[in-house]
């Protein structure tokens, strides 16, 4: 599991450079991104363009490092498309991560809203 | 190098005899497309998902293959996680084509899973469909899997069989979604 940081705009963007992010990878991925994220700050972009399968221990991997993050540091995702989208869309965590066609609208788009506050009905 | 039964009986065809043309029973469709052995684990599961995704292809739409695809890995990783409890062990999966649909069978000698986890497969762990709080420490990080496979498959069976699990699978190999036996929409106003 290859990952490459660079920083964007203020951004930590973090290329994958795997072609699937499955069961045997995920927990490496996950270390590897909070490595990552731990020597810098700011919002945090995840290109997946080389990734083209997902499983729902990627996909849980990719919520592990929403949740590691917390609050205070957006995740987004560029490059998802094809069966990786399709696993977002089916578990519906499409709703919970912003999700940009490519780099320049994730760097252009507004700070997502804080919802931490929203709290359940 | 066996020849097919057919051909090796000279079997003639009906319409040879001015029988109306029926659909040919390919003898081929009846073997197998997939028959293997490999080891419960992660990475011997990615290797062979590797090799199995040019079979697939061959038999199915695109998306049909994709689908197959991830609920093979969803199935195998399963038992390799929570029947062999990470600690390795042989899976024998068979896949055959027929009438467009993949027929998985899926064997193992791991720990028995409740029959009635099949019967009755959730729709899977779902996020509120309001927007999140994005690090919402509720969101759940597992569980995905056997939402997965309800959705992509269009029918299964869980059978316990001389200490083995065995699933069978069906799934379209013509592409497009299974339509949902239950559970509803989320924009349903009702619900």
């Amino acid at each position: 599991m290859n990952l490459h940081a660079s920083t964007l705009g203020g951004h930590l963007l973090i290329e994958v450079e795997d072609d699937r992010i499955d069961a045997s990878v995920a927990i490496r991925f996950k270390d590897r991104v909070r490595e990552l994220a731990r020597d810098s700050s700011g919002p945090v972009l995840l290109d997946l363009a080389q990734v083209g399968f997902l499983d729902s221990s990627g996909l849980g991997a990719i919520v592990a490092i929403r949740k590691l993050l917390g609050n205070e540091r957006p995740l987004g995702l560029i490059g998802v498309g094809g069966m990786v989208e399709k696993v977002f869309r089916l578990t519906r965590m499409d709703s919970v991560f912003p999700i940009y066609p490519d780099r320049a609208s994730a760097l252009a788009a507004p700070p997502a809203p804080d919802l931490a506050g929203a709290g359940a009905p | 190098m066996t020849a097919p039964r057919d051909l090796a009986q000279g079997t003639i065809p009906a319409a040879a005899f001015g029988a109306p043309e029926t659909p040919p029973r390919a003898p081929r469709t009846r073997r197998p497309i997939v028959d293997l052995r490999l080891v419960a684990e992660p990475r011997s599961i990615r290797h062979v998902l590797r090799l199995l995704r040019p079979r697939l292809r061959d038999v199915s739409a695109p998306d049909a293959a994709d689908h197959a695809e991830l609920v093979l890995a969803e199935v195998l990783n399963n038992i390799a996680e929570h029947g062999y409890c990470g600690a390795g062990g042989p899976i024998s999966l068979r896949i055959r084509h027929r009438l467009q649909q993949l027929d998985i069978t899926v064997a193992d000698a791991g720990r028995p899973i409740s029959a009635g986890l099949f019967a009755h497969l959730p729709t899977g762990p779902r996020p509120p469909s309001r927007p999140t709080a994005a690090a919402d420490p509720q969101l759940p990080e597992g569980g995905f899997g056997l939402g997965i496979i309800s959705h992509l498959s269009a029918s299964r069976r869980y059978r316990r069989h001389l200490g083995q699990n065995v699933l069978r699978l069906r799934l379209h190999s013509e592409g497009g979604m299974p339509q949902p036996q239950h559970g509803h929409c989320p924009q349903d106003p009702e619900k």
